[in-house]
């Protein structure tokens, strides 16, 4: 179906394209926010990766399935959305440490899980832009090393090695996790 | 690799979990609007090399007009004052008293040269 629609973007024809985005846009969507952290850039970052597979299609080759090329395009233009942010946050702000706790919230959030999301969420913001991709797409999509290797364009050997590193990374963050999914 | 271990499971479900926003829904009409902006900036930037190109033509040719090398530029007959152009049109000033002896000397030199032949 991918292939299909792709090649008819190939071609030129201007239908395949919204058919294209509504296959494709809640996954694209769901990544670029978990990478940019902010939906209203996602949704910049979104547009711009389908306006660049729209102009890009002619160089698919049909080498790799076409949703593999179609997120592996999306990847690049959101990454780039990442990168151009963190170079203009670099020059106007300081690095962010990482929220405070805010003790109304800490006594208003009395929800367990809701308190290990939180704490989910800005350990998550400690990561990279790629390595949030990974975890993204490795726990949440539930997509296999060599599937993510052929997106991103990197190893199975080294995402897992990134993987390790980042798993890591998050459970420290996280600390003691009970089978309930609640921090100890 | 899925995630298998229950430490990754318990990750997963965590991140499952967490709240995400919904997809925009006129996301494809901002594709299309990004799609047209990026064509726009592509024609104008094929197209700014010709004009800028013209521009400097134009702008060329007037400052080209003033720099002709006076010398070998033409001059206009109205240009010249009146009494310069009497003296440059006169015929030229020939002394009649010479002209009359180098008539002589001619012919006397003929006249001699058939002497001579006798």
């Amino acid at each position: 179906m991918d292939d299909d629609l792709l090649g008819r973007c190939q071609r030129g024809d201007a239908t395949a394209l919204p058919e294209l985005i509504a296959r494709h846009q809640d996954r694209l969507f769901q990544t670029a926010c978990r990478v940019l952290r902010d939906p209203a850039r996602a949704e910049d970052a979104v547009a711009d990766a389908f306006a660049a597979v729209w102009t890009r299609c002619r160089s698919w080759r049909g080498e790799a399935a076409a949703s593999t090329w179609i997120y592996r395009v999306a990847y690049r233009v959101v990454l780039d959305h990442a990168r151009a942010r963190r170079r203009w946050w670099r020059v106007f702000a300081r690095p962010a440490p990482g929220p405070a706790p805010d003790p109304a919230a800490e006594l208003a959030d009395r929800d367990e899980r809701a308190h290990a999301a939180r704490r989910l969420d800005v350990a998550l913001a400690g990561l990279t832009p790629d390595d949030r991709a990974l975890v993204h797409l490795h726990y949440y999509e539930g997509q296999s090393l060599a599937e993510i290797g052929a997106v991103l364009g990197v190893t199975r050997d080294a995402l897992k090695m990134r993987l390790g590193r980042v798993r890591e990374r998050l459970r420290k963050a996280l600390g003691d996790w009970d089978d309930s999914g609640r921090p100890g | 690799m899925t995630p298998a271990d229950p430490d990754d499971e318990r990750l997963a479900a965590a991140l499952r979990a967490l709240p995400t926003p919904a997809t925009p829904p006129d996301l494809g009409r901002r594709v299309q609007t990004v799609i047209r902006r990026r064509r726009a900036r592509r024609v104008a930037a094929a197209t700014a090399p010709v004009a800028a190109l013209a521009l400097v033509l134009v702008a060329w040719r007037p400052w080209a007009a003033a720099t002709v090398d006076p010398a070998r530029a033409p001059v206009l007959a109205h240009e010249i004052p009146q009494e310069d152009l009497a003296v440059l049109f006169a015929p030229p000033p020939v002394d009649e008293f010479t002209v009359l002896a180098t008539r002589d000397d001619v012919s006397v030199a003929a006249i001699g040269r058939l002497e001579g032949v006798k």
